[in-house]
């Protein structure tokens, strides 16, 4: 099969390029395939992958004697200190939780997972396949905890064929229903990376260029198979680059011409995975927004579109400028009769209402069809506001503290009793590393005590206090 | 909300469910109790001849807490391991009433021979509670301390309390192993055999459109002085809106469904507490009002008494409400239909401004007039009602024109907040 000869490169310019390529192409792949691949090449230059420290491997690292960390308490016994070592590693998560995070506006993003026979490979444990599948898992949920007015689909690529696997849509409970479904996932045949190109730029073209649009490929093959005609992956490539959709490539096998071309080219990221926790790295760096706090003036946060508007280069070291938006908060319809809807025309069940128009739109956030008003669900805004109104970390009360002033014998969160304070003995009650001896910790302003999970808790989740909420 | 269409796969009833542990947090705040009790009478000019013929029919405190002690007997009889947390939520305080703390268990003085026991021990703990909390109440009124009296019920407290509470009893499934392991499934729901499934009944006395007794002038200044304070110094005074729905994301990442009861009838509130609403749409959890006639212990074995597996299938839930998705301002409390949004913090203003209140951002200054003729150009188109009400038998649905109506009702306020009007108050903040 000719699974490369529609392959042609566009610009004479790139077949010098190419023909590298071409030299380096009798190196063993990684998958069985990789022969011929036109741009498939240097699939065994594995460690190329970018972003993580070169110097240093995980077997270089300082050997470090984990028991002699630990030491037995008066009794003899290790569960003291165990515990103790337990409460500072979370007590420096909850610690950490305060320095600034950039926000995005609205991202809209399309992973294209490439469902190639190269998934089965199984130099992942298990497989690529139920590897990825797991990282993917996670990434949309924590993708969704960071870009609260995102949006993801999902398109795979496999028989050469591409298809929309999730539409686009702000729902991770659907998209991780869908990836849990390992059947309709079976991978198979070679994957055409055109084809979920053009089929990522169909779905994004509808919406507004104020969002931040973006296609994630996870490529396992090192061959594409395109089909034959006109347009090639190039010109599909300037498409890209003119209707700005950043394109961010992980590949696994190894590194390939084009796959770094269209990352570059749309000022996306393209990197190649070493090993399990390196994907999991690369994946997780596509998650925060595409741009960089900078500048002292702006506390927090860094508008996205700027930098968007600067070319799509990450970290152009300007001050964020700031725009008042109108938004309007829609009204949903329950999912009573059939109505038809001003985006597309057609009967459906439920939806959203303008406020300023009162036209029924599919969904939410979106430009109002008919008065251009930007229509976001007001939850979505307020997934954010906990970056503005953050909980102050809790002190520490020490045996003195809760000896002199009197306090409450149970946490004020979770009504849990605190351990009796004569029982303590002197000897372990210093505070130490922010761990309380006396499994207290007090709110500045509301001088209420929580116990050490609810601390964690309300830090790390719930962002309230409930004290201070009182 | 997703209305399980039964697939082939789910057509199976599930054989068993996990034990339940059911949290509920009653509002006890005496004026809301004292207008539910006489409640006004119904409106001259009926909206709908089919419902509102009848008017409302007074409920009481006691009456009540009798009803809702049925219902708590019910869940614990309904299978084994289910268990009870309340909680009262009166003005500005939240407290745990049920269990006691374990070093106050002492039990009722006699155990009757006729009852079971862990009935009569949640019958009896609960009414000493609600009476210790309802003495403090007057203890308060005694010492004049009226300011606090006024304050809403302190109902994102309460739900802090109990999502702490479940923070406890069920550990979360550990991000970090998910994150370390990701071949492991990720379980919707999160439920194994032994793993209890929590809920949260948010049981609703406050009438939605009650304007919070913290005055908005010093509400105002306070959020022009928070613009030189440090953000991180954790202002959360106005944050009644910004702690529910900080409630509703960890509830939402703990799979626990918030379901909210709101008694009072539309009689007395006709815009329903949109940011409840808001919750239990979030969490897919069951909004209902009540119709303010009765019936109560049925509807809630009806609606609330199937935990959150069985809901769809077998059982069914009431169809929900639309709902509005509006926000309150960080400015003023107004909620709002069309708001003014910072683009770098995404933190909403009733009117344009020429500089953030929270992140100091400047905006563009050209913009300002255009903004403002667009501020005083909001007018919101009155929703038709696209979706037609259902003809119903009496008192069956929550829903139909008493909501759409309130809906209306609430978005000629929503306008008149839009203009920079003080317009008439909106559900300002629940807490």
């Amino acid at each position: 099969m000719p699974l490369d000869v529609n392959y042609a490169p566009g610009g004479s310019d790139e077949e010098e390029e190419d023909d590298e390529d071409i030299l380096n192409d009798n190196r063993p792949g990684p998958s069985s395939r990789g022969g011929k691949g036109g741009s498939g090449a240097g699939g065994a230059a594995k460690p190329n992958g970018k972003g993580k420290d070169p110097g240093r491997h995980a077997w270089e690292a300082e050997y470090k004697a984990s028991w002699d960390v630990v030491q037995e308490d008066e009794s003899g016994s290790l569960e003291s200190a165990v515990e103790s070592l337990l409460a500072r590693g979370r007590r420096k998560r909850a610690l950490m939780s305060e320095t600034p995070v950039r926000r995005s506006i609205i991202r809209h993003l399309f992973i294209i997972l490439d469902l190639s026979e190269s998934m089965n490979d199984k130099d992942y444990r298990p497989t690529r396949f139920e590897v990825i599948l797991g990282y993917l898992r996670t990434y949309v949920v924590e993708w969704f905890d960071q870009n609260p007015l995102g949006q993801i689909g999902i398109i795979i690529l496999r028989d050469r064929l591409s298809e929309v696997l999730v539409p686009m849509g702000g729902n991770p409970q659907e998209i991780l229903s869908v990836l849990s479904d390992k059947r309709r996932l079976e991978p198979s045949g070679e994957p055409s990376l055109q084809n979920g190109l053009v089929m990522a730029k169909g779905g994004m073209s509808h919406l507004p260029s104020t969002s931040s649009l973006e296609v994630l490929i996870v490529f396992s093959a090192i061959s594409t198979a395109d089909p034959d005609g006109s347009t090639t992956i190039h010109t599909v490539l300037n498409d890209l680059v003119t209707s700005r959709i950043r394109t961010n490539i992980i590949a696994l096998a190894g590194e390939i011409k084009i796959c770094r071309q269209i990352s570059e080219r749309t000022g996306g990221k393209f990197g190649v995975a070493l090993d399990q926790d390196h994907l999991k790295d690369l994946l997780w760096e596509t998650i925060p927004p595409p741009a960089t706090t900078v500048s002292s003036s702006a506390p927090t946060t860094m508008n996205v579109r700027s930098a968007l508007a600067a070319g799509g280069k990450a970290g152009g070291g300007k001050a964020p400028v700031g725009d008042l938006m109108v938004m309007g908060f829609p009204i949903r319809l329950p999912l009573g009769g059939e109505t038809l809807c001003a985006c597309h025309g057609l009967l459906k069940k439920g939806g959203y209402l303008c406020p300023r128009c009162g036209s029924k739109l599919c969904d939410v956030p979106t430009d109002c069809e008919v008065c251009g008003l930007m229509v976001v669900s007001s939850p979505h805004l307020a997934r954010s506001f906990w970056f503005l109104f953050p909980v102050a970390n809790y002190g520490v009360l020490g045996v003195e503290d809760v000896m002199s002033v009197a306090s409450s014998e149970t946490c004020f969160g979770c009504d849990v009793e605190f351990p009796d304070v004569s029982t303590i003995d002197a000897g372990v009650a210093q505070v130490e590393d922010g761990v309380s001896p006396t499994g207290r910790y007090r709110c500045a302003k509301c001088r209420s005590d929580f116990c050490a999970d609810c601390d964690l808790y309300i830090h790390d989740t719930l962002h309230t206090c409930p004290g201070c909420a009182q | 909300m997703t209305t399980a269409q039964p697939t082939a796969a789910e057509a199976v009833y599930p054989t068993t469910t996990p034990p339940s542990v059911l949290l509920v947090i009653v509002d006890i705040h005496p004026l809301s109790w004292s207008l539910l009790a006489s409640p006004p009478p119904a409106p001259p000019f009926p909206v709908n001849h089919a419902i509102d013929l009848a008017g409302a029919s007074p409920m009481t405190l006691p009456d009540f807490v009798t009803i809702l002690m049925v219902f708590l007997n019910a869940h614990l009889a309904s299978r084994w391991g289910n268990e009870v947390v309340v909680y009262g939520a009166t003005a500005g305080r939240a407290k745990l009433l049920y269990p006691p703390p374990p070093s106050a268990v002492a039990g009722p003085s006699k155990p009757r021979p006729n009852s079971y026991r862990p009935f009569q021990l949640l019958d009896s703990r609960i009414e000493e509670g609600l009476r210790e909390m309802i003495s403090e109440e007057e203890d308060r009124l005694q010492s004049g301390d009226t300011a606090k009296l006024n304050e809403p019920s302190a109902m994102v407290s309460a739900l802090t309390k109990a999502l702490c509470f479940i923070n406890r009893i069920v550990p979360p499934s550990n991000n970090t192993s998910d994150i370390t392991n990701p071949n492991e499934p990720l379980a919707p729901g999160g439920s194994g055999p032994d793993r209890p499934e929590t809920r949260i009944l948010v049981i609703n006395a406050t009438p939605g459109a009650h304007v919070s007794a913290s005055s908005d002038g010093q509400t105002n200044g306070d959020a022009d002085g928070n613009a030189s304070a440090q953000p991180t110094q954790g202002n959360q005074q106005r944050g009644g809106y910004v702690g529910l729905m900080n409630c509703v994301f960890a509830a939402q990442k703990a799979k626990v469904p918030i379901d909210v009861l709101s008694l009072p009838p539309p009689t007395i509130d006709a815009s329903p507490p949109i940011f409840l609403q808001q919750a239990a749409h979030l969490t897919e959890g069951v909004y209902w009002q009540w119709n303010g006639r009765g019936g109560l212990l049925q509807y809630l074995h009806a609606v609330y008494l199937p935990p959150a597996s069985l809901r769809h299938r077998p059982f069914a839930v009431p169809p929900q409400d639309a709902v509005g998705f509006r926000a309150a301002c960080f400015c003023h409390h107004k909620t709002l239909d069309i708001g003014f949004v910072c683009s770098v913090c995404l933190s909403i203003f009733c009117e344009p401004r020429p500089v953030c209140l929270m992140c100091k951002t400047r905006f563009p200054i050209k913009s300002l007039p255009t903004l403002k003729t667009l501020a005083a150009n909001i007018q919101s188109i009155p929703i038709p009602d696209t979706v037609p009400p259902p003809i119903i038998p009496k008192g069956v649905t929550p829903n139909g024109p008493n909501s759409v109506d309130g809906t209306r009702k609430g978005r000629g306020a929503g306008k008149t907040g839009g203009g920079g009007g003080g317009g008439r108050g909106e559900p300002i903040e629940i807490d």
